[in-house]
């Protein structure tokens, strides 16, 4: 009984039904967003980590590779400078057509990156000078550069504005030994300039160079702000030449930049790479964000099936519990009516006897009325007639327990060859009582020789009695006409059952052969008699239907296959 | 005239006393028993009885069971209602 119990309790309480959603969202949800959130956050991660390491390999790799090119750039220039000095003569070098010879063959060999050539001597006089500029004994000699430059073998200087109001930087080479002069070239800061810029990557990549104390040896592309700290911090670090450091910085509007640096010029130079954070691990962004968003749109059609989903499993669910519970209680009407059905068997059964009885006592009777004793009696003729009356009356009853007792035997499902006539007959003749009773006539118009169908004699029986019952009912007042038919209709044995009653309002038509469908007052009916002959009938691969309008009557219509193989059996009796 | 000898077997005795009166009245000699054991009993000794009115419904032996009991003298031919 406890499953029984239980949907009835789930419908009587509908927050079962709400609480079974709500649960089964939870659980689809959560099994089907974990795996994704612990996969997505592992490979994110690992993606994240690595592609940050790539990227930044990368550009690593691009900035000591133009570190090698601006170390080999300023070391090559160097050494052009360095192998005059070393195979030309003083005398030959003070000679200033030879000096613009050289530069010509240097400007060249090499571009317009070597501007002027020029010897000064001890003092910081420059003695030769070749070149664009009007510098021919120029004095160097309170010039920074100079005073560097002629205490070391080479010297490179900084980038500055000199005399002439441009940006270069100064390539001097003393000679070996103890000789007081030096040659000196100027490089072309815009030619080193554009070999720096060169490293643009991104659309906020810039690479510049600085010097130890900050200042800018090239122009950066950008207006960059450059903070001095990170300088300390790269140099504190004490890097080995070849290891190019990796800093972070935000920068006024809060945006991170990304600093690569590494040492130039043996380490008076910085070479800076410089590049947005967002710019450089854009790529890496954008595959986030478009995960991010997969993830998102993946994760709300989780949570829109789930819901969906559930909701309408739910709903079947619901819907299948209610099937169950009119099944189970159309059961237990059915094992009601069976109950009945045995009971009034039983007592027809056990009214038989008395009945018997009583009419041998009233044939006893009978026959001692016609003792000589008698015949003069004044009240021969009544007492004739009251037996006479019993014995009637008794054999009256017998005939309708007998009906009882034939319909009321256990009905048997099994299918045998039936005419439907023969059944009509009885059935009638079953309820012919109860309907003169209500002033109803029954009138029978059965086809001839009609043809038998297969069918279960006690179910077409329970469908006729319901059928003519049920127009009883209806003309129970009023009284009216019972008129049944049977005829062929094509393919089919039509057995149609009307009456003269009130008739079935249309909104009622659709619903008449539902479970627990009845219009009759509470404990008259139990709404399953039609819904059990649709049952049958069906089952039978037949049809039932109905017609009806209001105030004039109705009709039911059974519609029954003939048999193929042995359809015309003819009047046989099942 | 030789009277034909009914034996009237059912269990309901009002209906056996009544049945008796009015075929005793129609000039038949009637023995009845109320049960299908006394029935037997009674057959083993009376050999003349002609027909046997046998009610199926009775408690204890019911009518077949009687009339297969009554095998071990000549078959009685069955009229059934």
């Amino acid at each position: 009984m406890a499953p029984e119990v239980s949907t009835k309790n789930h419908l009587a309480n509908g927050g079962y039904y709400r609480s079974l959603t709500r649960n089964m969202i939870l659980i689809v949800i959560v099994v089907s967003l974990s795996p994704l959130i612990l996969i997505s956050g592992l490979i994110g991660y690992q993606f994240h980590t690595s592609y940050q390491d790539k990227v930044l390999d990368h550009l690593q790799e691009i900035v000591r590779k133009h570190k090698q090119n601006i170390d080999s750039f300023l070391y090559e220039r160097l050494a052009n400078v360095a192998s005059l000095v070393r195979v030309h003569s003083l005398g030959r070098l003070s000679s200033e057509a030879f000096l613009k010879e050289t530069l010509s063959l240097f400007r060249e060999q090499y571009g317009g990156v070597f501007v002027d050539l020029g010897l000064v001597d001890e003092q910081g006089v420059q003695v030769a000078y070749a070149g664009p500029f009007e510098l021919g004994r120029a004095n160097y000699a309170n010039a920074e550069w100079f005073k560097r430059a002629i205490r070391s073998p080479f010297y490179i200087s900084d980038v500055f504005l000199g005399l002439r109001g441009l940006p270069h930087f100064i390539i001097a080479v003393k000679p070996d030994g103890d000789a007081r002069w030096l040659l000196r070239a100027t490089i072309d800061f815009m030619a080193f300039n554009s070999l720096v810029e060169a490293t643009q990557l991104g659309k906020t990549g810039s690479a510049f160079i600085v010097n130890q104390n900050g200042d800018f040896q090239t122009r950066p592309r950008f207006e960059a702000t450059f903070h001095r700290e990170l300088l300390t911090g790269f140099l504190s670090k004490k890097t080995v030449e070849e290891r190019v450091a990796v800093f972070e910085q935000n920068d006024p509007s809060g945006r991170t930049f990304l600093y690569l640096m590494t040492p130039l010029k043996n380490g008076q130079w910085i070479l800076v790479y410089q590049q947005a954070k967002t710019d450089a691990f854009a790529d890496l962004y954008r595959a986030q964000r478009l995960a991010l968003i997969i993830f998102l749109l993946g994760g709300l059609g989780i949570v829109g099936t789930s819901v969906l989903l559930s909701r309408r499993m739910v709903q079947r669910i619901a819907r299948a519990d209610r099937e169950k519970e009119m099944l189970n209680e159309q059961v237990i009407e059915a094992g009601k009516l069976a109950s009945v059905g045995e009971l009034a068997a039983g007592i027809a059964h056990e009214i038989n006897n008395p009945m018997a009885i009583m009419v041998e006592e009233a044939g006893w009777i009978e026959d001692l009325l016609q003792e000589e004793e008698f015949e003069e009696g004044a009240n021969l003729e009544e007492f004739k007639r009251a037996v006479k009356q019993i014995k009637t009356q008794g054999k009256r009853c017998k005939e309708i327990t007998h009906k009882l007792l034939s319909f009321a035997r256990k009905t048997d499902p099994k299918v045998v060859v039936v005419q439907l006539n023969d059944l009509v007959e009885e059935i009638v003749a079953l309820c012919e009582q109860r309907a003169k009773y209500s002033n109803i006539h029954i009138s029978m118009s059965l086809m001839p020789d009609l043809p038998t169908i297969h069918a279960s004699p006690s179910e077409m029986q329970q469908v006729l009695l319901n059928l003519i019952n049920n127009a009883v009912d209806a003309m129970e007042k009023s009284g009216g006409n019972i008129d049944i038919t049977t005829r062929v209709d094509g393919a089919h044995v039509v057995l149609d059952v009307g009456d003269t009653g009130p008739g079935i309002p249309q909104a009622n038509l659709a619903r008449i052969f539902d479970p627990f469908f009845t219009t009759k007052a509470v404990g008259k009916g139990t709404g399953l008699g039609l819904s059990i002959c649709y049952g049958i009938i069906h089952k039978m691969g037949g049809e039932i239907s109905v017609n009806s309008a209001v105030g004039v009557g109705a009709v039911f219509h059974i519609r029954v296959p003939i048999p193929k193989i042995d359809g015309k059996s003819g009047t046989s009796r099942s | 005239m030789a009277m034909a000898v009914v034996m009237l077997v059912d269990d309901e005795v009002p209906f056996v006393e009544t049945m008796t009166k009015r075929l005793t009245k129609r000039n038949l000699t009637i023995l009845s028993a109320f049960s299908g054991a006394e029935a037997l009993e009674k057959l083993k000794t009376q050999k003349n009885v002609d027909v046997v009115v046998l009610d199926v419904k009775m408690p204890g032996m019911d009518g077949i069971e009687t009339l297969r009991g009554s095998s071990g003298r000549t078959p009685w031919w069955r009229w059934s209602c």
